[in-house]
């Protein structure tokens, strides 16, 4: 790069300038994205926590429309909370994805500032010294340390040679390409918080309210509350906190009615997988 | 990044392949994370409506008339396909996908298919129950839309399994 002429050093810095540019605006939206969705659930929470306080004084059993809204309130609140959760719980870890894929990882981000500082306060060695052990060792015993008596097939051999390759032509030291090569490995084995997940956060408390109803329709069915009598009482408060939880624990809940479907109809099996 | 002049060695160029095709998969596989989000915006229209037709008919005590039955039936039906599809569609976007289960388009047949089913479950009951009743009676809706939940949920097991997103986790 050192060595490179003028005009393409220039237009590599302004490619990077773009990249970075690019990048921000990416940060700046999946930012306004997530504040967004932390006021839409603040205000359904706040809209179904007064709509809860209103109601539950006045409510009686025998008044379905209101013991419905009860209950629809309450199955909303608890998705809201448990969509809460899951945005606050992403904020802890700090695992993002911008919409073009790239993770943003805080603790990578805290490390790297990290070794920026430190390399900044300790100058660095000879970098001639470095070089000449660098290119001493070769590939094979660089990536296999410990294993000095194996020998490696010619397929992993290929692919340190590949490797190798890409690295020279990354033009990174062994140290960087191997951070680089775990940061890609971490990378594919998760995924991060996006604006792609912000749908089905939007559809959580829909949900929520609808297995509300779910569990309300039990109740007065009579299908979650056996009684003997023909018109059954049951409390609203207790209707409202099984609501809340049907919404929070909305794949539970949704387990819970499987199993019930298969004692009323029976279980069936999935069909095989067709060849 | 690609590797054209590794042809004359057979494994660098395995190897180099593999590189590529990783990084394919990468892509293909965010594809598919669009696709399955733009999907889910679908179904909030869709689960609002829902919601909205099943408190006007839950809230009433009772419904006569073949049209209300089949009404809260077919609700019923819905939120079940509702469900189902939501099932199947959360793991396409949370879990890495095996790339036999990318389809590189909106998955239509994960929306409509368990939302017909379920619909279709739901007239199912609906049948069963005004013919068991013979004639049109008072209905409990509440009764009826569990009822109706119930069967399009056992009616959804019946679609094809290739309709199950296969994940990287599922198929180790």
């Amino acid at each position: 790069m050192s060595g490179a002429p003028i005009y393409l050093r220039r237009q590599l810095e302004e490619d990077r300038a773009a990249v970075l540019a690019r990048r921000r605006a990416l940060e700046r939206q999946l930012a306004i994205a997530v504040l967004a969705s932390c006021l839409y659930f603040v205000l359904v929470g706040a809209g179904a926590l007064v709509a809860i306080l209103l109601l539950l004084d006045h409510t009686r059993s025998d008044d379905l429309v209101r013991v419905a809204s009860l209950s629809l309130a309450g199955g909303a609140l608890g998705a809201t909370v448990r969509a809460l959760w899951e945005v606050m719980d992403t904020l802890e870890r700090g695992r993002w994805e911008l919409a073009d894929g790239t993770l943003i990882s805080r603790p990578l981000r805290r490390s790297s500032q990290a070794r920026q500082e430190y390399l900044r306060e300790h100058p660095a060695r000879e970098d001639q010294q470095l070089e000449r052990s660098d290119q001493q060792a070769s590939p094979e015993e660089d990536l296999a340390p410990g294993l000095p008596g194996q020998r490696l097939s010619k397929q992993e051999l290929a692919e340190i040679e590949a490797a190798e390759q890409e690295r020279v032509a990354l033009g990174l030291t062994r140290a960087e390409y191997e951070l680089l090569r775990k940061a890609e490995e971490d990378a594919a084995q998760s995924w991060g918080y996006s604006i792609y997940d912000l749908p089905l956060l939007i559809l959580l408390p829909l949900l929520g309210a609808a297995l509300g109803l779910v569990a309300f329709a039990g109740f007065v069915g009579g299908f979650l509350v056996a009684s003997g009598s023909s018109s059954p009482s049951y409390s609203p408060t207790g209707l409202l906190f099984i609501a809340a939880l049907a919404g929070m624990f909305a794949p539970n809940f949704i387990a819970a009615l499987s199993r019930a479907a298969d004692a009323i109809f029976g279980k069936t099996s999935e069909p095989p997988p067709r060849a | 990044m690609k590797f054209y002049y590794e042809l004359h060695e057979p494994e660098l160029m395995q190897a180099c392949y593999d590189l590529e095709r990783r990084q394919v998969i990468e892509q293909s596989w965010r594809d598919e994370r669009r696709q399955t989000s733009i999907a889910l915006l679908l179904f909030v229209p869709v689960l609002a409506f829902v919601l909205a037709a099943s408190f006007h008919y839950l809230s009433a005590r009772q419904v006569s008339g073949y049209w209300s039955v089949v009404g809260v039936a077919v609700l019923g039906g819905l939120l079940g396909g509702v469900l189902v599809s939501l099932r199947r569609l959360v793991p396409r976007l949370r879990s890495r996908l095996a790339p036999p289960s990318f389809t590189g388009s909106l998955p239509w047949w994960l929306l409509l298919g368990p939302l017909l089913t379920g619909a279709a479950g739901g007239l199912a009951s609906a049948f069963v129950l005004i013919t068991q009743k013979s004639g049109v009676e008072d209905f409990r809706p509440q009764t009826v839309y569990l009822i109706a939940l119930a069967a399009s949920i056992v009616c959804s097991r019946l679609l094809p399994r290739s309709m199950v997103a296969t994940t990287i986790e599922a198929e180790r």
